[in-house]
């Protein structure tokens, strides 16, 4: 978080988090696409030639003054590819807030867990467990064949609890609910660490 | 110089004061003024905007410092991939009409300098580490912001933001 008292901003950082090709970026065209004009910016992404995020996207949005703040989100997407480590590592510093988009077909779940452990390896550097921070579960990609059910699924990956969205992100389902989730844990943290 | 990748993660939660901030502005006009550049950037680490000065048009700012604080992450890790410990400098990239500088401010913060190619790296570099003591020196010194956020971000800033959000999203 950073506070510019002169200009009266809040600044949060969520990044979402999750394996290759399980939606992130689709999350973030969506935002994009659905908020007015005036209240965000350019979406900015870095992606290799075959259209997969090479370093980060990015999307800044901000809503009304609240209290006399204007809060604004600056929202990035991880390479999801294994041998981007490096790049989420940095992507990470300074992030108040993970969505984590899991993919929920079945063949994708050694994927999603790999994800998780390298989020939680990540958090841990920066002095955080996925226990003691906030994050949310989204799980993406509801409308193909062959996904496991919303029960094994909470089973396999949710296990702190955390909120959880259902999504087809192509579609937007969900996408707006889960960012608002994240928002409402962000903001519910940060009285809970200061 | 550049050893953000070696350092510690930085603070989670970072208060700017209207004095700093006002002062950190007056550096950034300097330095424009001296170098004739277009524009100065200053933003944190992690790629927050937090004031500029100059021409900036129609620059948008989030942007450029998001991707400034990405480029200076990975540059600092090709210095410590070929074996730089120190890491590098600065950044300089060369552009047709314009040109763009990019150092460290300590651990935590970014200065971009956005300038013609009528003027001169030589003295654009001079005048950025005379602003970047400059800016030290005022952020070493900074007073504990007067607020925490916990004065402003209660359950009922999160109520409120739940209904701007709903009101920002054309649903």
């Amino acid at each position: 978080m950073f506070v510019n008292w002169a200009l009266q901003e809040v600044n949060l950082k969520i990044v979402y988090y999750g394996p290759g090709l399980s939606g992130k970026t689709t999350n973030l065209e969506f935002i994009y696409q659905k908020i007015d004009p005036s209240l965000r910016g350019d979406l900015i992404t870095l992606k290799t030639r075959e259209e997969r995020t090479l370093y980060f996207d990015f999307l800044q949005l901000e809503v009304g003054r609240i209290k006399g703040m204007k809060p604004k989100f600056n929202l990035y997407t991880i390479p999801g590819q294994v041998y981007y480590s490096h790049s989420r590592k940095i992507i990470l510093r300074g992030v108040d807030g993970i969505v984590f988009v899991a993919d929920s077909q079945a063949d994708r779940m050694t994927e999603n867990l790999d994800s998780l452990m390298d989020l939680e390896h990540n958090l841990i550097e920066n002095g955080y467990t996925l226990e003691n921070f906030p994050w949310v579960l989204q799980f993406n990609k509801r409308d193909l064949p062959r996904v496991l059910p919303v029960h094994e699924l909470n089973a396999k990956l949710n296990f702190h609890g955390v909120p959880i969205v259902e999504a087809v992100a192509s579609r937007g389902v969900g996408v707006l609910e889960t960012l608002k989730t994240a928002i409402h844990g962000v903001v519910g943290n940060v009285q809970k660490v200061i | 110089m550049l050893q953000l990748a070696e350092k510690p993660p930085q603070p989670q939660q970072f208060m700017l004061s209207t004095e700093t901030f006002n002062q950190v502005n007056e550096i950034l006009r300097e330095l424009v003024t001296s170098t004739r550049s277009d524009f100065a950037l200053f933003c944190d680490a992690n790629g927050n905007p937090i004031t500029h000065h100059g021409k900036q048009h129609t620059v948008n700012l989030s942007g450029l410092s998001a991707l400034a604080a990405g480029n200076f992450a990975a540059t600092s890790e090709m210095a410590r991939v070929i074996g730089e410990k120190e890491g590098f400098k600065f950044i300089f990239q060369e552009g047709e009409r314009r040109n763009l500088y990019l150092c460290n401010v300590g651990f935590n913060f970014l200065l971009t300098i956005i300038f013609d190619k009528a003027v001169a790296l030589g003295l654009v570099r001079i005048f950025a580490n005379k602003a970047v003591e400059s800016l030290k020196g005022v952020l070493d010194k900074a007073a504990q912001a007067e607020k925490k956020a916990s004065d402003f971000i209660d359950s009922e800033f999160g109520l409120l933001l739940g209904k701007e959000l709903d009101k920002s999203f054309s649903l």
